[in-house]
């Protein structure tokens, strides 16, 4: 995996190039330094004889010029002294290079935080976060958005005119108008300690506040954002986001070469080749998933099974083909049972 | 283990598990089963059986060693009976039904007292304690749920639903309620009367079911979609939230028919899981794998209640009519049957290099 060119080096690669002591310059190798030492740093002003360090250059000026070498030119003010015999990278003292590797790692953290504030790009090496997604709203999602506001503004008005409080979100309903204590209060359930053998009858007067168990109805507000009319259809947009699809198969073992479970790759051969047309966005698909498109027997224009059998491969199954056994997504089978004659109850 | 019921056999590794071992109970119920519920005690060496049924009457089976079931007691209700649980020490069972009322039988005495009373059919009865007092919790069609110290003709305390109660599940202090129209409450038994938290369901389509994880960390629910969701109660947990398909048919032309899951029942020691549905087959799930263990073929109906015996052993399946086709899938002779599937060792066991995620 090579490795993408970018206009900046890594923090590794800085912190791996030799540097002048004398003046903090750094360079791409080695020879480079020593060249610009001789050149800068340990030249001779007289002759213009270049030296390998400064000690030399101080030798050469006693011994040729008659001069004494007092300072190291063109170095940084603290970094002049002839004391320490520097040669490329060798005889720099440890904290100095510690001190150097620290203020680039800081320039490279600067320079790094500055780049991706001005492009906005992630910072490299921490892709494992999530993803910044740009949340785009369907029009049903703006819909359902400003019903809820809506019915969140009629609530609050609607208590407003009760003389309660608006309710908040996330608070439970009819907890305003509870007769019990507030929950901090603690639950007022017998001590252990009561006597199981309570005499019948009797009832529990500091314990159980007897009466209304229940808010008065209709003053209890729903703490849930109110739903939009539930008139959608089958394949309604307009309900909430469907959780992440999670590929289990269905319930029952299906056999395998039906497109419907495609959960191998066989399974994708043997529901592609079916003679299903040559859809274009079965072919797309077919190829994304690595599969060779079949050789299509004379194209039948059996669309539906066409449809069918892509909307199976693209595995964005949206219920388009579900038929649910039981649909009635507002009474529960027992409620209908229970509405039957032979389970009625006449309450005594 | 695999001796259990006498009879004893190594199952292949296949995700196809056989039913054929599984014994019938004798005399069933002679309506739909409603709900199961075998005797939690640990350390009562017999397994007790609950079965509610459509006819009225909570029947009670004490399971033999061969896996037969022996009639012990019965709760006559005077309407159809809905829900059944039975107290931690294994003595008492609680019932609830259409006729708006929870029952609670002493098995040591026989005798049967009235606990709660609803507006409307109490669709959901549970047991749970609060310091250590029994309590029962009942959830209605009339939206309410209410305490019950069961030796009190008033309700402990109550708590009002956006909607009528569909499905309840105790676990611990966890209680999670499923009412129409998609809503899920969380409740912390310590703080009865007010939902920790308030959700509407994941799934798109009615609730059917919901049960707690064995560590009441969060819960499953089950839709008429052909849909489980697992849902975590923390928000720090909202990552391994999922939901997945289960429970549908194999595809016929360009028609997958979906049926409802109508119940789901944690196992009491692996913490893996079975869905049944109204397509009258099983599965066991891992769900910290999102894995299926095992799956069985159809049982001749749709499962309406399961459950599992306190050392997960028995996995009780009931099959009758859940009036998922409504009036024409019914017939004189849709069978009505309650059955023990023996649990082998491998069945429900998590995979065992599940990497958590």
């Amino acid at each position: 995996m090579g490795k993408k060119k970018r206009g900046h080096p890594d923090v590794e690669e800085l912190l791996s190039r030799p540097w002048c002591y004398y003046c903090e310059r750094d360079f791409e190798d080695l020879k480079l330094l020593i060249s610009h030492q001789k050149a800068k740093h340990f030249k001779c002003e007289r002759c213009g004889k270049r030296l390998n360090t400064a000690g030399g250059l101080s030798v050469h000026m006693n011994q040729v010029h008659k001069e004494s070498l007092s300072n190291v030119e063109n170095a940084l003010p603290n970094r002049q002294g002839l004391d320490i015999e520097i040669f490329g990278m060798e005889g720099v003292p440890e904290d100095i290079v510690q001190q150097h590797n620290q203020r680039i790692i800081q320039n490279y953290y600067t320079a790094q935080a500055e780049r991706h504030a001005a492009t906005g790009n992630p910072p490299s090496g921490q892709g494992h976060g999530p993803a910044k997604k740009i949340k785009i709203e369907t029009p049903e999602e703006i819909k359902k958005r400003l019903a809820e506001h809506k019915a969140r503004v009629a609530a609050q008005k609607a208590a407003a005119a009760n003389g309660t409080a608006p309710p908040v979100d996330g608070q439970s309903p009819g907890q305003g108008t509870s007769p019990f204590p507030p929950p901090q209060a603690g639950f007022p359930y017998p001590t252990p300690g009561v006597p199981p053998s309570f005499p019948p009858g009797q009832a529990y007067p500091p314990a159980y506040p007897s009466g209304g168990p229940s808010p008065p109805p209709g003053a209890a507000p729903f703490s849930l954002p109110a739903r939009p009319p539930n008139n959608v259809p089958a394949v309604g947009g307009a309900l909430p986001q469907r959780p992440p699809y999670y590929p289990y198969g269905p319930g029952g073992a299906p056999p395998p070469g039906l497109p419907g479970t495609a959960s191998t790759v066989d399974e994708l051969v043997a529901g592609a080749s079916r003679p299903g047309g040559d859809d274009i966005d079965q072919l797309i698909r077919m190829a994304e998933a690595g599969i060779k498109p079949p050789k299509t027997e004379t194209p039948q224009p059996d669309d539906a099974g066409a449809v069918a059998a892509t909307e199976k491969k693209g595995r964005k199954d949206k219920e388009k083909n579900t038929r649910m056994v039981y649909a009635d997504s507002e009474v529960s089978p027992e409620e209908r049972m229970a509405m039957m004659p032979r389970y009625a109850f006449a309450s005594a | 283990m695999s001796g259990l019921f006498g009879s004893s056999s190594s199952t292949a590794s296949s995700t196809l598990g056989d039913l054929k071992n599984d014994v019938e109970l004798q005399s069933p119920p002679e309506d739909s089963i409603t709900d199961l519920a075998f005797n939690p005690n640990p350390t009562d060496p017999k397994d007790f059986l609950a079965v509610s049924s459509w006819d009225k009457k909570v029947r009670i089976y004490e399971i033999l060693q061969n896996g037969q079931g022996q009639g012990k007691a019965q709760i006559e209700h005077d309407g159809p009976v809905f829900s059944v649980d039975f107290f931690k020490s294994g003595d008492k069972v609680l019932s609830a039904g259409a006729d708006k009322q929870a029952k609670v039988l002493d098995l040591a005495t026989g005798q049967t007292i009235q606990v709660a009373q609803h507006d409307a059919p109490v669709r959901c009865v549970r047991y749970f304690e609060a310091n250590g007092t029994p309590m029962a919790v009942t959830g209605s069609w009339d939206k309410t749920v209410k305490y019950w110290d069961y030796r009190s003709a008033q309700p402990a305390a109550s708590v009002t639903c956006q909607e009528r109660v569909y499905t309840m599940d105790v676990r611990d202090n966890l209680l999670v309620v499923g009412t129409a129209d998609r809503y899920i409450n969380v409740i912390n038994l310590k703080e009865p009367t007010k939902f920790y938290k308030s959700i509407q369901s994941p799934l798109k389509w009615q609730t059917r079911v919901v049960s707690c994880f064995t560590d009441s960390a969060g819960f499953a629910i089950g839709s008429i979609e052909g849909r489980c969701a697992i849902q975590y109660i923390e928000e720090k947990d909202a990552s391994l939230n999922f939901s997945f398909k289960c429970h549908r048919d194999a595809p016929q032309g360009n028609v997958t028919n979906v049926h409802a899951v109508n119940d789901i029942s944690f196992h009491p020691q692996h913490g893996t899981f079975s869905t049944a549905g109204s397509d009258g087959t099983f599965h066991f799930w891992d769900k910290d794998a999102k894995h299926r263990l095992k799956g069985y073929p159809q049982v001749g109906g749709s499962i309406t209640a399961t459950t599992f015996n306190k050392t997960g052993t028995i996995f009780a399946y009931a099959t009758s009519y859940d009036w998922s086709k409504g009036y024409q899938g019914n017939s004189a002779n849709y069978p009505t049957k309650v059955t023990l599937h023996p649990v082998l060792p491998d069945e429900c066991k998590p995979r065992p290099n599940a990497k958590k995620r």
